[in-house]
């Protein structure tokens, strides 16, 4: 490869990243016309692109270029303002430029369209608008009217004889079409595969610095990725086993500091290095997909006529790269329904006394172990009774199994193929257009989707796709001998039973077991039960039979929180997530299995599915938005028993997870008690040390409170966790000490705070120094 | 599909199908070979709990989670004393429809040739279990039941969707 070829494809990466920023660019100056310094920004790309142009011998993208320089000038000389014609005008600018990088990526060559129609075309604003304003003319088109330069739908691949830009104002298609949305990209199959650090790191304004992206990016081959982190899953799983035949050769052969030992902890960290480098290789961020949103719904609305204001929430969240490409054309399908049948025109709006502006909302969230979409408008919404309607008029339910139908189940109907019809869909206010699509391409990897709607106030769809792909960090906690993984994602806190305190807490409701935790009654779910393993399988007679022992893990789901009572919790654990057979996903509570260390297959449960098969009420008057989960008003704390039998209470903000070590993987190193987790040395510090006397010595499996990487990779030895409490009375620093923070009165008992973030921040951390066994 | 497999030459230059002859609860039964990934000894399982009866559990394949069938279950031959168990089953891997399953079978047999011609029309299919049998093939053994992989599964599928619906 020359170095002509190199510097090309580095200008081919570079631009078709420029291009996705300059789109966003222009809809944001468009919001807010006087921002200096983002048209700045959008005028050094284009002036980046000519300026290769003139280098690489391309005279059209050339001369194209220089036509949006000239007009981006006079913008930012202030000499024209920006309204919808100019900002159409640029929008089929960058359109042009991308047909033309188009061509040149597959033939190399600039393609035989004639692009000269447009350069004029940018000219004449330019020129126009000068003199307009020189006049003192009114020029700016209000937002509603179509533009006479508006941009034509993104097509598929635009073949470079054909440019669809607009040429010809009037030949402005309609852009609600019922069929599939078309891939935005113009660079077809060979759309680079740029790793997060380039695509998603980079913020907007370093974007448009003549940076060499290429150099530090490769294409990969997303199916070689794949395969890679298959096998290092794989091999994760055999660097366990290999840490448990060197436990056990050691302990026979008895010696400590043996080559093996060394070489085992040296692969053992290693992969635990190699399995997170591996696994980022394959997590973008949504914005891949979102980032070309804000271009899609404003050409949309500007076809439909409508004003609609998009706000995007969560971008940087990441999923598996696969799912980002599956999920791209069904979110595209589901906001061109929301622009083009939920949002009314902006008449209509103002009738019925909303603002004439429509809001759509595209929220992204991890929540139990999946990943949830939610598109949101506050348009006419759907009649739940035109649904139910058509259902029976197509044959699909009977009249009286359709009056019997929740509200929920109805608007299932609108997935069903062929449900609705373009005449049938207007007729209901809405959606159907090829949903049963967008529910196929959902659930083929493994997704929902789910419709909630209101008619006047606006209609909800929420995707969730799991993550199959992902590593998922994972409870493992046991029931009937036999053990289950349940997604941390899930997990709200864990409740131990067995002191005569909490089974007293278990009552009934109705003949349901429930239990009473702190303000509110928790609905409990007994896994040996559900599930009909082990002995006294059946679901014990509430307020009598209440297990003696045991540990309650409340789960959250959606707006329903419930207690699953297992038999113990082994420990946190992070998991590879495997697929099972369907014939077992269709039991409805497993969402899928790993492979623990030992080599034993563990079924993952699905939080959402129990909740289903144990019937959980729905917490009435709960926001349906779980994605603002409410931050607890009252800082909780988790309260543990010392070594010395002395309880105190840790911040919960400050406990990341509990985990439990056994006697093997404890070491004093350095003078500390230290624990080997998956290749690293986890300091334990003595809650005793640090607030004041001697630790206790180590005689069997340690328990641990593990702190937030942010307060250092750091665990804090406890003898029991008994519970999280809720006080009503606020910290009370009148005795604060040593490592303690304060006390708090937690059911009539005073209680010391212990200062983790004091303790950990000193210069010679106390705790640590204490950590020392004798 | 018995009719729809690939019809090959026996010996005797009629069409026949390659199959793999098994023995549950001391009756013989065959699947079409090229269904079959590998064949391995019995290993310990992992319970499913509310699965069908007869996925005996889940199987670690290299990292792939495979479900295991029990045979006798499957074909409702479950014996009265389980003699078998522990003497070593065997596990046969095989390939429907993209996922995996192991049949757990009490005897691995050879792969014979059966030729199209004397496959007859199943004797026993209103028998509980025996859903997935295709025709059966008189031998000097006794008979020889054809099974269809996919129906092996199907019928799993098929009680567990009827179960839940209760």
């Amino acid at each position: 490869m020359n170095v002509d070829d190199e510097l090309l494809k580095e200008f081919l990466i570079e631009s078709s990243e420029s291009l996705d920023q300059l789109d966003r660019d222009l809809v944001a100056l468009e919001e807010n016309p006087r921002d200096a310094q983002r048209l700045s920004s959008i005028f050094r790309t284009v002036h980046n692109i000519k300026g290769i142009c003139g280098f690489l011998g391309f005279v059209k993208l050339g001369a194209i270029a220089h036509s949006g320089e000239h007009l981006l000038g006079k913008l930012r000389d202030g000499s024209i303002d920006l309204d919808e014609r100019v900002t159409g005008a640029l929008l089929s600018f960058v359109d042009t430029v991308r047909v033309i990088l188009g061509a040149i990526e597959r033939t190399g060559g600039e393609g035989d369209g004639d692009y000269r129609d447009l350069a004029q075309s940018l000219a004449v604003i330019a020129e126009e608008a000068a003199a307009a304003r020189a006049r003192g003319g009114d020029i700016v088109v209000t937002r509603l009217a179509p533009p006479p330069a508006a941009p034509a739908p993104v097509a598929v691949a635009p073949a470079p004889s054909a440019p669809p830009v607009a040429q010809h104002p009037q030949s402005t298609q309609p852009v609600s079409q019922p069929e599939p949305p078309a891939a935005p990209d113009p660079v077809p199959t060979a759309a680079p595969v740029s790793p997060p650090a380039a695509a998603a790191v980079a913020k907007p304004a370093g974007r448009s610095a003549a940076v060499p992206v290429a150099e530090s990016a490769i294409r990969v081959d997303v199916g070689l990725l794949g395969s890679l982190v298959d096998l290092v899953g794989e091999l994760v799983l055999a660097r366990n086993q290999l840490q448990a035949t060197v436990r056990r050769l050691s302990a026979t052969a008895g010696g400590e500091d043996s080559e093996l030992l060394k070489v085992a902890h040296r692969i053992d960290s290693v992969t635990a290095s190699l399995q997170s480098a591996a696994l980022k290789t394959r997590m973008q961020p949504i914005d891949q997909v979102f980032n070309k949103f804000p271009r899609l719904v404003r050409d949309l609305a500007v076809g439909c006529g409508k004003d609609v204001q998009l706000s995007i929430h969560g971008a940087d969240t990441e999923l598996d790269r696969s799912l980002i490409e599956t999920i791209r054309d069904p979110l595209t399908h589901l906001l061109r329904n929301a622009v083009d049948h939920g949002i009314e025109p902006p008449q209509t709006r103002v009738e019925r006394g909303k603002p004439a502006a429509g809001k759509l909302a595209l929220r992204a969230f991890h929540e139990s172990g999946q990943v949830t979409i939610e598109i949101t408008d506050d348009g006419g919404g759907i009649r739940v009774d035109a649904v139910r309607e058509k259902a029976v008029a197509r044959g699909l339910v009977s009249a009286e199994q359709a009056a019997l139908l929740s509200d929920e189940r109805v608007f299932q109907f609108i997935f069903e193929p062929g449900f609705s019809t373009a005449a049938t869909v207007t007729n209901i206010s809405g959606r159907g257009v090829g949903m049963d699509v967008v529910r196929t391409n959902i659930e083929a990897i493994g997704g929902t989707v789910e419709l909630d709607s209101r008619p006047g106030v606006g209609t909800t769809v929420r995707v969730r796709i799991p993550l199959t792909l992902a590593i998922m960090p994972a409870l493992i906690v046991h029931a009937g001998g036999q053990r289950f993984a349940i997604p941390q994602a899930a997990v709200r806190e864990l409740i131990a039973l067995g002191s005569s305190r909490s089974a007293a807490f278990i009552e009934g409701l109705e003949g349901a077991p429930v239990m009473r935790l702190r303000d509110r009654l928790l609905p409990l779910v007994f896994l040996r039960g559900l599930l009909a393993i082990g002995a006294g399988s059946a679901v014990p007679v509430p307020g009598v039979g209440a297990p003696a022992s045991g540990t309650v893990v409340v789960l959250r789901v959606d707006s329903q929180e419930f207690g699953l009572v297992v038999d113990g919790v082994a420990r946190a654990e992070d998991i590879v997530v495997k697929p099972i057979a369907k014939v077992l996903v269709a039991l409805g509570v497993y969402a899928g299995a790993t492979v623990l260390g030992d080599g034993d297959v563990v079924l993952i449960m699905d939080p959402r599915g129990v909740a289903q098969a144990a019937r959980i009420p729905a917490r009435p008057g709960d926001e349906s938005l779980a994605a603002a989960a409410p931050v607890a008003a009252r800082p909780r704390y988790l309260v543990c028993e010392t070594g010395r039998g002395r309880r105190v209470a840790v911040p919960l903000e400050d406990v990341q997870r509990l985990e439990t070590f056994p006697r093997e993987r404890l070491e004093e190193a350095a003078g500390r008690l230290v624990a080997h987790r998956e290749g690293h040395l986890l300091a334990l510090a003595d809650i005793d040390a640090m607030v004041q006397g001697a630790p206790e010595p180590i005689s069997g499996p340690v328990t641990a409170v593990i702190l937030p990487p942010a307060r250092g990779e750091v665990g804090l030895r406890v003898r029991r966790i008994l519970e999280v409490v809720e006080p009503s009375l606020p910290l009370d620093p009148a005795l604060a000490a040593a490592g303690l923070l304060g006390t708090v009165v937690i059911e009539g008992r005073a209680m010391e705070v212990l200062d983790v973030r004091g303790a950990l921040s000193s210069p010679a951390p106390r705790l640590l120094a204490g950590a020392v066994p004798r | 599909m018995i009719a729809a497999a690939d019809g090959r030459a026996g010996p005797g230059g009629e069409p026949a199908m390659r199959c793999c002859a098994f023995q549950v609860a001391e009756r013989w039964f065959a699947i079409d070979a090229s269904r079959i990934t590998e064949v391995l000894r019995e290993q310990r399982t992992t319970p499913v709990p509310l699965a069908h009866p007869a996925v005996r559990g889940l199987l670690n394949l290299r990292g792939r989670i495979v479900p295991v069938i029990d045979m006798r279950t499957r074909l409702g031959l479950a014996m009265a004393t389980d003699t078998a168990d522990g003497a070593g089953r065997t596990n046969i891997v095989i390939e429907v429809e993209d996922e995996a399953f192991s049949l757990l079978v009490d005897r691995l047999a050879d792969v014979v040739e059966i030729p199209l011609r004397s496959i007859e029309p199943p004797t026993t299919a209103d028998r509980p279990g025996q859903d997935a049998i295709d025709g059966v093939w008189p031998t000097r053994f006794g008979l020889m039941h054809l099974l269809d992989t996919g129906r092996l599964v199907a019928g799993i599928a098929a009680a567990t969707a009827e179960r839940k619906a209760r």
